[in-house]
């Protein structure tokens, strides 16, 4: 009796061994998948968001109360140094109002000379941030915009000043948002007044680090910074920050985007120029059900019956708002 | 019903409600800014607290299953968190066990210890993996801070479990 007891626990122990041995096993396996950039794993990870989304808006307002309150009372206890911190801000942008207003009519008097076709502006959608990772590795947040809204992967998302990060998972009503300061992070800049390309690379410092700067010897502190559109993932001109020279002697982006208090952003609906430069580009999209079935694609053109040529695949039809009226206006 | 699985059950109703309440702080906006103070894994708190107290409401397969939709939902990275914590919590687990067949009293300021040295293990852990992977690891120092923060919580953790929720530390269970 007391024998076969442990052998059933031995039996027990081993099946137990076995158990967790199999699923160390398969959580590995989940890290090699997430390694290799799966659609699957994001797709699971945006239907765990979707799951937890009531939760979290409902336990965001809460939580941004009391983060409120916190930094209110730091404010308050400075009150009066940032008061005439701010006298002094504004005697500055008064001055800078004044040259601004004479720029802007300069412009469009050389814009009307000109006869300037301005490109449509990308629409966006504003979102509130609902969820924060909070962890070491990686620098994301939630935002209570998603597909619906006509969110895409890669979209930039900026807050009033600057560039923020960008969608790395859509789900229907949220998205997860990259941060610029995370390590996994890259965004091609453009330096100005110099021009000079550079590459600002996230190492979950606040400022990021600007690497690959074209011309290194000439000084970068004080230029501005903004997206230069390379890679067609970002619309280029995005505000990004200011250069600056961090405490090691590397250049670094003091970012536009206040970080501390990044509450609503706003997700861009850019589309790059779409360029034809496939035979699928050119097939004609089927016709609706209530036209006739065979005169579009009987006509020589594909202008017949008014339809007019369908966007390069993927272009427009997923999107399911402007991106139609965007590909075909920006030619 | 006996009352064995009454406990058994509070026991997982209480892991589940833990859990989903842990996740829900940690998803929290309350630190955006990346130099701001790391916020505590109040994840591992609880799953550290029950595998060295309530093993019996913690089997493997929740564990593993809790660990990966933290990491899925936290948005870290897939799979790495899950499975250093799935392993440093059945090595808690296993610990526990060996103290009570060896009849040691409990003593909460052990299970802090014991804690803290398992959220440094999987805190390294996720660190090694990401290095050998080169998928960019951050600092030490900022994992040290994140170890600091989760260790000072542990303690509420555990009196959130004890007292909160009503659960008895069943220091015998198999």
């Amino acid at each position: 009796m007391s024998d076969a007891r442990i052998r059933h626990e031995d039996m027990a122990r081993a099946a137990r061994r076995a158990v967790a041995a199999a699923l160390a096993v398969a959580l590995f396996g989940v890290f090699v998948l997430w390694r290799a950039d799966n659609p699957r794993l994001e797709r699971l990870r945006m239907a765990a968001a979707e799951w937890l989304r009531p939760s979290l808006e409902w336990t965001a307002t809460p939580a941004r109360f009391v983060s409120d309150m916190i930094a209110d009372y730091q404010r308050f206890t400075r009150v009066y140094a940032q008061n005439a911190e701010l006298r002094r801000e504004i005697q500055r942008l008064r001055a800078w109002r004044e040259a601004a207003r004479q720029l802007e009519q300069e412009n469009a008097r050389l814009r009307a000379l000109n006869n300037v076709r301005l490109a449509p502006a990308a629409g966006f959608a504003t979102g509130e941030i609902i969820a924060d990772g909070g962890g070491p590795f990686l620098q994301t947040a939630l935002v209570n915009v998603g597909a619906r809204d006509g969110v895409r992967d890669g979209a930039a998302v900026m807050d009033g000043s600057g560039l923020v990060g960008r969608v790395t998972g859509v789900g229907r009503h949220v998205a997860r948002v990259l941060f610029v300061t995370d390590h996994s992070s890259r965004v091609p800049v453009t330096l100005l007044p110099s021009g000079r390309r550079a590459i600002m690379a996230g190492d979950a410092g606040a400022a990021p680090l600007l690497a690959h700067v074209e011309n290194p010897d000439q000084p970068v502190a004080g230029e501005r910074i903004v997206t230069s559109g390379a890679g067609g993932v970002f619309p280029p001109d995005l505000p990004v920050g200011l250069a600056v020279i961090g405490p090691r002697g590397k250049p670094r982006a003091l970012l536009s985007a206040d970080m501390k208090r990044l509450e609503f952003v706003r997700v861009l609906r850019y589309e790059p120029d779409t360029r034809i430069d496939a035979p699928g580009g050119l097939i004609l999209r089927p016709a609706p059900s209530g036209a006739p079935p065979a005169a579009s694609e009987d006509a020589p053109d594909g202008g017949a019956g008014g339809a007019g040529p369908n966007p390069a695949p993927g272009a427009g039809a997923a999107s399911g708002m402007d991106s139609g009226t965007v590909s075909g206006a920006g030619r | 019903m006996n009352a064995r699985g009454i406990e058994l059950l509070h026991g997982g109703a209480a892991l589940a409600a833990a859990l989903f309440v842990a996740l829900l702080l940690q998803l929290a906006p309350l630190g955006l800014q990346p130099a701001s103070a790391p916020s505590p894994d109040l994840v591992w708190c609880v799953l550290a607290w029950f595998a060295l107290n309530r093993r019996d409401a913690l089997p493997a397969p929740a564990l593993a299953a809790a660990a990966l939709f933290a990491d899925l939902a936290l948005g870290g990275p897939a799979g790495a968190g899950a499975l250093c914590m799935f392993l440093t919590a059945q090595a808690l687990s296993a610990r526990a066990a060996v103290a009570d067949a060896a009849a040691r009293p409990h003593e909460p300021w052990r299970d802090w210890a014991a804690a803290s040295a398992g959220s440094a293990a999987v805190l390294l852990g996720q660190w090694l993996l990401m290095l050998v992977s080169f998928a960019g690891a951050p600092p030490l120092s900022d994992l040290s801070l994140r170890w600091a923060a989760t260790t000072a919580a542990f303690p509420l953790a555990a009196a959130a479990l004890r007292y909160g929720l009503m659960l008895r530390p069943r220091r015998s269970a198999s």
